[in-house]
Protein backbone atom coordinates (compact mmCIF):
# COMPACT_ATOMS: atom_id res chain seq x y z
CA UNK A 1 0.00 0.00 0.00
CA UNK A 2 2.78 2.40 0.88
CA UNK A 3 4.36 1.80 -2.49
CA UNK A 4 1.10 2.68 -4.21
CA UNK A 5 0.96 5.89 -2.18
CA UNK A 6 4.57 6.68 -3.07
CA UNK A 7 3.96 6.10 -6.78
CA UNK A 8 1.03 8.52 -6.75
CA UNK A 9 2.48 11.23 -4.56
CA UNK A 10 5.87 11.40 -6.26
CA UNK A 11 4.16 13.47 -8.98
CA UNK A 12 3.69 17.13 -8.16
CA UNK A 13 0.97 17.91 -10.65
CA UNK A 14 -2.61 16.72 -10.14
CA UNK A 15 -2.85 15.70 -13.78
CA UNK A 16 0.15 13.41 -13.46
CA UNK A 17 -1.24 11.96 -10.23
CA UNK A 18 -4.59 11.35 -11.90
CA UNK A 19 -2.84 9.54 -14.74
CA UNK A 20 -0.97 7.41 -12.23
CA UNK A 21 -4.17 6.59 -10.39
CA UNK A 22 -5.73 5.57 -13.69
CA UNK A 23 -2.89 3.15 -14.34
CA UNK A 24 -3.12 1.72 -10.83
CA UNK A 25 -6.87 1.25 -11.14
CA UNK A 26 -6.27 -0.58 -14.41
CA UNK A 27 -3.87 -2.93 -12.61
CA UNK A 28 -6.39 -3.34 -9.81
CA UNK A 29 -8.99 -4.32 -12.41
CA UNK A 30 -6.76 -7.16 -13.55
CA UNK A 31 -6.17 -8.17 -9.93
CA UNK A 32 -9.90 -8.34 -9.39
CA UNK A 33 -10.21 -10.57 -12.41
CA UNK A 34 -7.59 -12.86 -10.91
CA UNK A 35 -9.51 -12.87 -7.58
CA UNK A 36 -6.51 -11.41 -5.77
CA UNK A 37 -8.39 -9.65 -2.97
CA UNK A 38 -5.26 -9.03 -0.95
CA UNK A 39 -3.53 -6.96 -3.59
CA UNK A 40 -6.82 -5.34 -4.58
CA UNK A 41 -7.34 -4.10 -1.05
CA UNK A 42 -3.78 -2.81 -0.93
CA UNK A 43 -4.26 -0.86 -4.16
CA UNK A 44 -7.60 0.60 -3.08
CA UNK A 45 -6.23 1.55 0.33
CA UNK A 46 -3.19 3.14 -1.27
CA UNK A 47 -5.26 5.21 -3.67
CA UNK A 48 -7.59 6.34 -0.88
CA UNK A 49 -4.66 7.28 1.34
CA UNK A 50 -3.04 9.31 -1.41
CA UNK A 51 -6.12 11.48 -1.93
CA UNK A 52 -8.57 13.36 0.24
CA UNK A 53 -12.15 14.54 -0.18
CA UNK A 54 -12.18 17.52 -2.51
CA UNK A 55 -8.83 16.71 -4.09
CA UNK A 56 -8.46 18.08 -7.59
CA UNK A 57 -6.66 14.90 -8.53
CA UNK A 58 -9.75 12.79 -8.04
CA UNK A 59 -11.86 15.28 -9.99
CA UNK A 60 -9.47 15.07 -12.92
CA UNK A 61 -9.38 11.28 -12.64
CA UNK A 62 -13.17 11.01 -12.61
CA UNK A 63 -13.47 13.33 -15.59
CA UNK A 64 -10.78 11.56 -17.55
CA UNK A 65 -11.68 7.95 -16.78
CA UNK A 66 -15.27 7.67 -15.53
CA UNK A 67 -15.31 3.93 -16.06
CA UNK A 68 -12.28 3.43 -13.84
CA UNK A 69 -13.75 5.77 -11.26
CA UNK A 70 -16.88 3.63 -11.13
CA UNK A 71 -14.76 0.50 -10.66
CA UNK A 72 -12.84 2.15 -7.84
CA UNK A 73 -16.08 3.14 -6.19
CA UNK A 74 -17.44 -0.39 -6.45
CA UNK A 75 -14.30 -1.80 -4.87
CA UNK A 76 -14.64 0.74 -2.07
CA UNK A 77 -18.08 -0.67 -1.40
CA UNK A 78 -16.83 -4.22 -1.73
CA UNK A 79 -14.06 -3.76 0.82
CA UNK A 80 -15.79 -1.53 3.33
CA UNK A 81 -15.91 -2.76 6.90
CA UNK A 82 -19.65 -2.34 7.39
CA UNK A 83 -21.31 -5.37 8.99
CA UNK A 84 -18.00 -7.14 9.45
CA UNK A 85 -16.94 -6.83 5.84
CA UNK A 86 -20.18 -8.43 4.70
CA UNK A 87 -19.78 -7.53 1.03
CA UNK A 88 -16.28 -8.91 0.93
CA UNK A 89 -17.29 -12.11 2.70
CA UNK A 90 -20.08 -12.65 0.23
CA UNK A 91 -17.80 -12.02 -2.69
CA UNK A 92 -15.26 -14.43 -1.25
CA UNK A 93 -17.93 -17.04 -0.70
CA UNK A 94 -19.15 -16.73 -4.26
CA UNK A 95 -15.70 -16.75 -5.78
CA UNK A 96 -15.19 -19.71 -8.06
CA UNK A 97 -11.74 -21.11 -8.44
CA UNK A 98 -8.55 -20.10 -6.71
CA UNK A 99 -8.30 -16.78 -4.94
CA UNK A 100 -6.06 -14.93 -2.56
CA UNK A 101 -8.09 -13.61 0.36
CA UNK A 102 -7.38 -10.30 2.01
CA UNK A 103 -5.64 -11.26 5.24
CA UNK B 1 -3.32 37.42 2.53
CA UNK B 2 0.08 37.68 4.25
CA UNK B 3 0.96 40.67 2.14
CA UNK B 4 -2.25 42.29 3.20
CA UNK B 5 -1.96 41.50 6.90
CA UNK B 6 1.79 41.69 7.51
CA UNK B 7 3.37 43.67 4.69
CA UNK B 8 6.30 44.77 6.83
CA UNK B 9 7.46 41.16 7.10
CA UNK B 10 8.69 41.51 3.56
CA UNK B 11 10.99 44.33 4.59
CA UNK B 12 13.31 41.86 6.31
CA UNK B 13 16.69 41.54 4.68
CA UNK B 14 16.64 38.69 2.21
CA UNK B 15 12.88 38.45 1.95
CA UNK B 16 12.58 41.06 -0.77
CA UNK B 17 15.00 39.19 -2.97
CA UNK B 18 13.17 35.95 -2.49
CA UNK B 19 9.82 37.53 -3.18
CA UNK B 20 11.00 39.26 -6.32
CA UNK B 21 12.57 36.04 -7.57
CA UNK B 22 9.32 34.20 -6.95
CA UNK B 23 7.27 36.82 -8.74
CA UNK B 24 9.67 36.90 -11.66
CA UNK B 25 9.42 33.14 -12.06
CA UNK B 26 5.63 33.36 -11.88
CA UNK B 27 5.33 36.04 -14.53
CA UNK B 28 7.75 34.14 -16.73
CA UNK B 29 4.96 31.62 -17.32
CA UNK B 30 2.30 32.90 -19.63
CA UNK B 31 -0.46 30.98 -17.89
CA UNK B 32 0.54 32.48 -14.54
CA UNK B 33 1.13 35.99 -15.78
CA UNK B 34 -2.30 37.12 -14.71
CA UNK B 35 -1.74 36.02 -11.13
CA UNK B 36 1.81 37.34 -10.96
CA UNK B 37 0.77 40.75 -12.12
CA UNK B 38 -1.26 41.15 -8.91
CA UNK B 39 1.98 41.19 -6.93
CA UNK B 40 3.73 43.87 -9.02
CA UNK B 41 2.22 46.89 -7.20
CA UNK B 42 3.38 45.43 -3.89
CA UNK B 43 6.88 44.94 -5.30
CA UNK B 44 7.03 48.61 -6.14
CA UNK B 45 6.12 49.71 -2.64
CA UNK B 46 8.42 47.16 -0.99
CA UNK B 47 11.43 49.51 -0.76
CA UNK B 48 9.34 51.96 1.23
CA UNK B 49 8.41 49.43 3.88
CA UNK B 50 10.25 49.14 7.17
CA UNK B 51 10.43 46.16 9.44
CA UNK B 52 8.41 47.03 12.53
CA UNK B 53 9.63 44.02 14.48
CA UNK B 54 13.32 44.62 13.89
CA UNK B 55 13.84 45.79 17.49
CA UNK B 56 13.10 42.47 19.06
CA UNK B 57 13.99 40.19 16.16
CA UNK B 58 16.95 37.89 16.11
CA UNK B 59 19.81 38.97 13.92
CA UNK B 60 19.36 37.62 10.42
CA UNK B 61 22.17 35.62 8.88
CA UNK B 62 23.73 37.07 5.79
CA UNK B 63 22.01 35.46 2.86
CA UNK B 64 24.37 33.39 0.70
CA UNK B 65 22.99 34.77 -2.52
CA UNK B 66 20.50 37.51 -2.65
CA UNK B 67 20.22 37.70 -6.40
CA UNK B 68 17.04 36.66 -8.07
CA UNK B 69 18.83 34.04 -10.13
CA UNK B 70 19.56 31.96 -7.07
CA UNK B 71 16.01 30.79 -6.91
CA UNK B 72 14.58 28.49 -9.53
CA UNK B 73 11.29 27.39 -8.21
CA UNK B 74 9.34 26.53 -11.31
CA UNK B 75 11.45 24.68 -13.80
CA UNK B 76 8.87 22.49 -15.40
CA UNK B 77 6.60 22.93 -18.34
CA UNK B 78 3.46 21.04 -19.19
CA UNK B 79 4.97 18.85 -21.86
CA UNK B 80 8.05 17.95 -19.93
CA UNK B 81 8.04 14.40 -18.65
CA UNK B 82 11.01 14.73 -16.37
CA UNK B 83 9.49 17.38 -14.20
CA UNK B 84 9.68 17.11 -10.53
CA UNK B 85 7.95 20.31 -9.61
CA UNK B 86 9.61 22.71 -7.23
CA UNK B 87 13.34 22.19 -7.13
CA UNK B 88 14.52 23.97 -4.06
CA UNK B 89 18.10 22.93 -3.67
CA UNK B 90 18.31 21.26 -0.30
CA UNK B 91 22.07 21.40 -0.21
CA UNK B 92 22.36 25.19 -0.51
CA UNK B 93 21.47 26.73 2.81
CA UNK B 94 19.06 29.62 2.69
CA UNK B 95 18.75 32.30 5.25
CA UNK B 96 15.55 31.88 7.06
CA UNK B 97 13.88 35.02 8.27
CA UNK B 98 14.39 34.59 11.97
CA UNK B 99 11.97 35.87 14.51
CA UNK B 100 10.60 38.58 12.31
CA UNK B 101 7.38 36.81 11.74
CA UNK B 102 4.53 37.05 14.11
CA UNK B 103 5.13 35.10 17.33
CA UNK B 104 2.09 33.07 16.48
CA UNK B 105 3.71 31.42 13.47
CA UNK B 106 6.82 29.28 13.76
CA UNK B 107 10.02 30.23 11.99
CA UNK B 108 10.06 28.46 8.68
CA UNK B 109 13.18 27.02 7.19
CA UNK B 110 13.56 27.09 3.44
CA UNK B 111 15.55 23.92 3.44
CA UNK B 112 13.57 21.13 1.98
CA UNK B 113 13.49 18.32 4.44
CA UNK B 114 13.19 14.78 3.16
CA UNK B 115 9.56 13.90 3.31
CA UNK B 116 9.68 10.42 1.90
CA UNK B 117 8.83 7.57 4.17
CA UNK B 118 11.25 4.75 4.66
CA UNK B 119 8.95 2.56 2.54
CA UNK B 120 9.21 4.99 -0.36
CA UNK B 121 12.97 5.09 -0.05
CA UNK B 122 13.19 1.32 0.00
CA UNK B 123 10.96 1.25 -3.07
CA UNK B 124 13.34 3.52 -4.92
CA UNK B 125 16.41 1.67 -3.74
CA UNK B 126 15.45 -2.00 -3.75
CA UNK B 127 19.04 -3.14 -3.41
CA UNK B 128 19.36 -1.59 0.01
CA UNK B 129 17.39 -3.50 2.52
CA UNK B 130 14.74 -1.34 4.15
CA UNK B 131 16.17 -0.08 7.40
CA UNK B 132 14.24 -1.33 10.38
CA UNK B 133 15.43 1.59 12.42
CA UNK B 134 15.62 5.24 11.45
CA UNK B 135 18.92 6.91 10.82
CA UNK B 136 20.23 4.68 8.06
CA UNK B 137 23.12 6.63 6.67
CA UNK B 138 23.01 5.13 3.15
CA UNK B 139 19.48 6.29 2.46
CA UNK B 140 19.93 9.63 4.17
CA UNK B 141 22.84 10.33 1.82
CA UNK B 142 20.40 10.63 -1.07
CA UNK B 143 18.67 13.96 -1.04
CA UNK B 144 14.90 14.11 -1.16
CA UNK B 145 15.04 15.60 -4.64
CA UNK B 146 17.00 12.66 -5.99
CA UNK B 147 14.71 10.18 -4.30
CA UNK B 148 11.67 11.80 -5.81
CA UNK B 149 13.32 11.78 -9.22
CA UNK B 150 14.01 8.10 -8.85
CA UNK B 151 10.42 7.49 -7.81
CA UNK B 152 9.17 9.37 -10.84
CA UNK B 153 11.37 7.22 -13.08
CA UNK B 154 10.03 4.08 -11.46
CA UNK B 155 6.48 5.35 -11.90
CA UNK B 156 7.12 5.98 -15.59
CA UNK B 157 8.47 2.48 -15.98
CA UNK B 158 5.41 1.06 -14.29
CA UNK B 159 3.19 3.04 -16.64
CA UNK B 160 5.00 1.52 -19.59
CA UNK B 161 4.45 -2.09 -18.57
CA UNK B 162 1.24 -3.91 -19.42
CA UNK B 163 -1.24 -3.95 -16.52
CA UNK B 164 -2.01 -7.62 -17.05
CA UNK B 165 1.63 -8.60 -16.64
CA UNK B 166 1.99 -6.56 -13.46
CA UNK B 167 -1.16 -8.07 -12.00
CA UNK B 168 -0.06 -11.59 -12.85
CA UNK B 169 3.35 -11.10 -11.33
CA UNK B 170 1.85 -9.65 -8.15
CA UNK B 171 -0.55 -12.58 -7.94
CA UNK B 172 2.22 -15.08 -8.58
CA UNK B 173 4.31 -13.68 -5.74
CA UNK B 174 1.39 -13.38 -3.33
CA UNK B 175 0.15 -16.88 -4.11
CA UNK B 176 3.55 -18.27 -3.21
CA UNK B 177 3.60 -16.28 0.03
CA UNK B 178 0.03 -17.29 0.87
CA UNK B 179 0.70 -20.97 0.37
CA UNK B 180 3.75 -20.76 2.59
CA UNK B 181 1.68 -19.63 5.56
CA UNK B 182 1.88 -22.03 8.46
CA UNK B 183 -0.26 -21.45 11.49
CA UNK B 184 0.87 -22.46 14.94
CA UNK B 185 -0.88 -25.76 15.72
CA UNK B 186 -1.85 -24.73 19.24
CA UNK B 187 -4.12 -21.95 18.02
CA UNK B 188 -5.22 -23.63 14.81
CA UNK B 189 -7.98 -25.84 16.10
CA UNK B 190 -11.50 -25.10 17.30
CA UNK B 191 -14.55 -27.18 17.91
CA UNK B 192 -17.44 -27.32 15.48
CA UNK B 193 -20.65 -29.08 16.41
CA UNK B 194 -23.30 -29.41 13.74
CA UNK B 195 -26.97 -30.14 14.40
CA UNK B 196 -26.81 -33.35 12.48
CA UNK B 197 -23.73 -34.33 14.39
CA UNK B 198 -25.59 -33.78 17.65
CA UNK B 199 -28.09 -36.41 16.69
CA UNK B 200 -25.34 -38.74 15.70
CA UNK B 201 -23.40 -37.92 18.82
CA UNK B 202 -20.33 -36.97 16.91
CA UNK B 203 -18.35 -33.84 17.21
CA UNK B 204 -15.64 -32.73 14.89
CA UNK B 205 -12.69 -30.52 15.48
CA UNK B 206 -11.53 -28.89 12.32
CA UNK B 207 -8.22 -27.13 11.99
CA UNK B 208 -8.65 -23.39 11.34
CA UNK B 209 -5.80 -23.20 8.87
CA UNK B 210 -4.78 -26.73 8.21
CA UNK B 211 -1.53 -27.69 6.64
CA UNK B 212 -1.79 -28.47 3.00
CA UNK B 213 -1.58 -32.22 3.43
CA UNK B 214 -4.06 -32.57 6.25
CA UNK B 215 -7.31 -30.88 5.29
CA UNK B 216 -9.94 -33.46 6.32
CA UNK B 217 -11.75 -33.00 9.62
CA UNK B 218 -10.85 -35.69 12.07
CA UNK B 219 -12.78 -36.66 15.20
CA UNK B 220 -10.77 -35.96 18.28
CA UNK B 221 -11.17 -37.22 21.84
CA UNK B 222 -11.67 -33.63 23.01
CA UNK B 223 -14.78 -33.27 20.93
CA UNK B 224 -16.58 -36.21 22.56
CA UNK B 225 -15.99 -34.72 25.98
CA UNK B 226 -17.56 -31.43 24.95
CA UNK B 227 -20.38 -33.25 23.20
CA UNK B 228 -21.16 -35.03 26.44
CA UNK B 229 -21.17 -31.77 28.32
CA UNK B 230 -23.52 -30.15 25.83
CA UNK B 231 -25.94 -33.07 25.74
CA UNK B 232 -26.10 -33.70 29.45
CA UNK B 233 -25.71 -30.11 30.51
CA UNK B 234 -23.09 -31.06 33.09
Amino acid sequence: MSRVVSLILCHDKPRARAKQIEKLVDIAQKLRTLNNYSALRAFVAGINNATFPGDITMDIFKAKAPEHAKNLQSWDLLLQHIRSHRSYRMALKNTKGACIPAL
Amino acid sequence: MWIRDYPYDFAVRGTAGALSALIKSIIAKTYLLHYGSDFLPFLEMLPNLTDKDAAWALKAEDPAEESDDSYSIFDDDDGDDDTTGPELDATTPRSSPPGTRSPRSPTLSRERKPSLTLHAKSFVMPNNSPPPYPGNTEISDLSAKQLIKELVKVAQEVNGIDSEEIAQEITRIEARMFLDIEVCARYGYFLLCFDSCFSQGIGYSIPLFPARKNRRPTPSPVSTKYQTILLTGE
